[in-house]
């Protein structure tokens, strides 16, 4: 009975059985859609230019940030000598929204409507407009499943803006919260620190914030920090979320490509070596899924 | 007769696909802890009334459907309806002629088993939740009993099911 437990097997057959039934998943999640859309249709027509402009207006700002954003990426990655890293990279996104939740209480997942047709692969993070939500877990034809950070399955490889101190955030399980490990009772974390993911073991993209510290306390005869960490995406009431698609190179060059891979060594062992997979037109530099992730801090 | 026996499998599957979908509805997230386990009672009420038509088998493989939909590892649900509905088929020539608080107070037994077992069989997989609304789900679930109950007698009535 635990053999989806011990063996990768049971994925597929998961992914398979979920093709069956997500015609039912589909269905439920329809009325409330279309009440959703019927409901817009009904917006009276100020309403929706009054949205019109306020979505225009934040576009401009958004984009004028971004703008700034380019500039300082280069200087970036000039200042640690990557010159090659200068060609530019593109992250590929894809808007997904919520087919539904897992309803039970000691895992939090949801189920999203982009599956294998649109080149979804397990391990790919998720974001919304706030934070990171999760990563892939299970892929399907059409739908895929995704666990959230607040999991207690999760562990996303983190950094504190402030000062570089590098920590692992592991769910709680309890469906709000995450808990820093790894950080001895020295380590200088405090109550309000910025979250980023550090981007070691790749499965994250670096620089994307994760939570905000909500407490740090020593406890006397733990040999640890005790850390609670709130995320700063809406885990819990989303509908729409960015599917993302890192370390995407649009030039071809295969020798940038060999220069990028051996300067971005990552410093885990791998286990077991899944899924290399071609897209189309792009190139994907690191498609090596680990089973198992140490990660050194 | 036999188109008595494929009435009777719609109306069967008809039910469960109900269950299904307000077990699967998507709620607010403080609403997981209390959702009722819509597909345990029907099982439990299919068991009662047509031993010989849904048994064992059919319970594996409802439990099955519900660890697929939600993600959990493969076999906990289907271990935990072939267990209840194994006690319900077997004690069924007694349960099913037992007055109505009786039978309730049978199944409100049968669904703490449920949980209980959940909860163990996910703790072996070392999935522990410390949250204690989640015995919450016992009560919620032996709310709707009567009314799951009502319906689908009133449907095996109108359907003339056997």
């Amino acid at each position: 009975m635990f053999g989806d437990l011990h063996f990768a097997f049971f994925g597929t057959v998961k992914s398979i059985f979920i093709e069956i039934i997500a015609p039912l998943e589909y269905t439920v999640s329809w009325p409330i859609t279309s009440l959703e859309e019927l409901v817009r249709n009904m917006a009276s027509k100020k309403d929706l230019l009054d949205e019109n402009t306020k979505l225009h207006i934040q576009n401009v700002l958004l984009q004028a940030k971004v703008q700034k954003l380019v500039a300082l990426e280069q200087e970036n990655a000039e200042l640690r000598g990557l010159v090659s890293a200068i060609t530019p990279t593109k992250e590929r996104f894809l808007i997904a929204e919520l087919l539904a939740v897992s309803t039970n209480s000691v895992s939090q997942e949801i189920v999203l409507d982009k599956g294998k047709k649109d080149d979804v692969y397990v391990g790919q993070p998720v974001l919304d407009a706030h934070g990171i939500m999760g990563q892939v877990i299970l892929v399907s034809t059409n739908t895929s499943v995704v666990l959230l950070v607040t999991d207690a399955e999760s562990a996303i490889p983190v950094q504190v803006a402030r000062n570089g101190v590098r920590a692992i955030a592991i769910g709680a399980g309890d469906g709000g919260t995450l808990e820093l490990t790894g950080l001895s009772e020295t380590a200088d974390v405090k109550a309000g620190d910025l979250l980023v993911t550090s981007g070691l073991g790749s499965r994250f993209p670096e620089g994307y914030p994760l939570g905000v510290v909500v407490r740090s306390e020593r406890i006397p005869g733990e040999r640890f920090l005790s850390v609670i960490v709130a995320p700063s995406a809406h885990v819990n009431q989303n509908r729409q979320v960015l599917l993302v698609w890192p370390h995407l190179v649009l030039q071809q060059d295969a020798r940038e490509e060999e220069k990028q891979a051996s300067l971005a060594k990552p410093i885990y062992t791998i286990s077991k070596n899944k899924n290399k997979k071609k897209l189309h037109n792009h190139k994907k530099i690191n498609t090596q899924i680990p089973k198992t992730l140490e990660v050194l801090p | 007769m036999k188109f008595m026996r494929a009435n009777a499998a719609l109306v069967i599957i008809l039910s469960f696909v109900l269950a299904f979908i307000f077990t699967i509805l998507p709620l607010p997230y403080v609403a997981n802890a209390v959702r009722p386990q819509w597909i345990l009672l029907v099982c439990i009420y299919w068991s009662m009334v047509l031993p010989h038509r849904f048994s064992l088998m059919s319970a594996w493989v409802l439990g099955f459907l519900l660890d697929i939909f939600q993600n959990n590892i493969l076999g906990t649900h289907a271990f935990i309806f072939t267990v209840i509905t194994y006690l319900v088929v077997k004690f069924q020539t007694r349960i099913n002629f037992f007055p109505f608080w009786q039978k309730l107070s049978i199944v409100f037994g049968l669904i703490l088993l449920g949980q209980i077992l959940q909860v163990w069989l996910n703790s072996i997989a070392n999935f522990s939740s410390n949250n204690i609304w989640y015995w919450l789900q016992t009560i919620t679930t032996i709310l709707f009993w009567p009314w799951v109950m009502l319906l689908l007698q009133h449907w095996q009535k109108k359907f003339n099911i056997c």
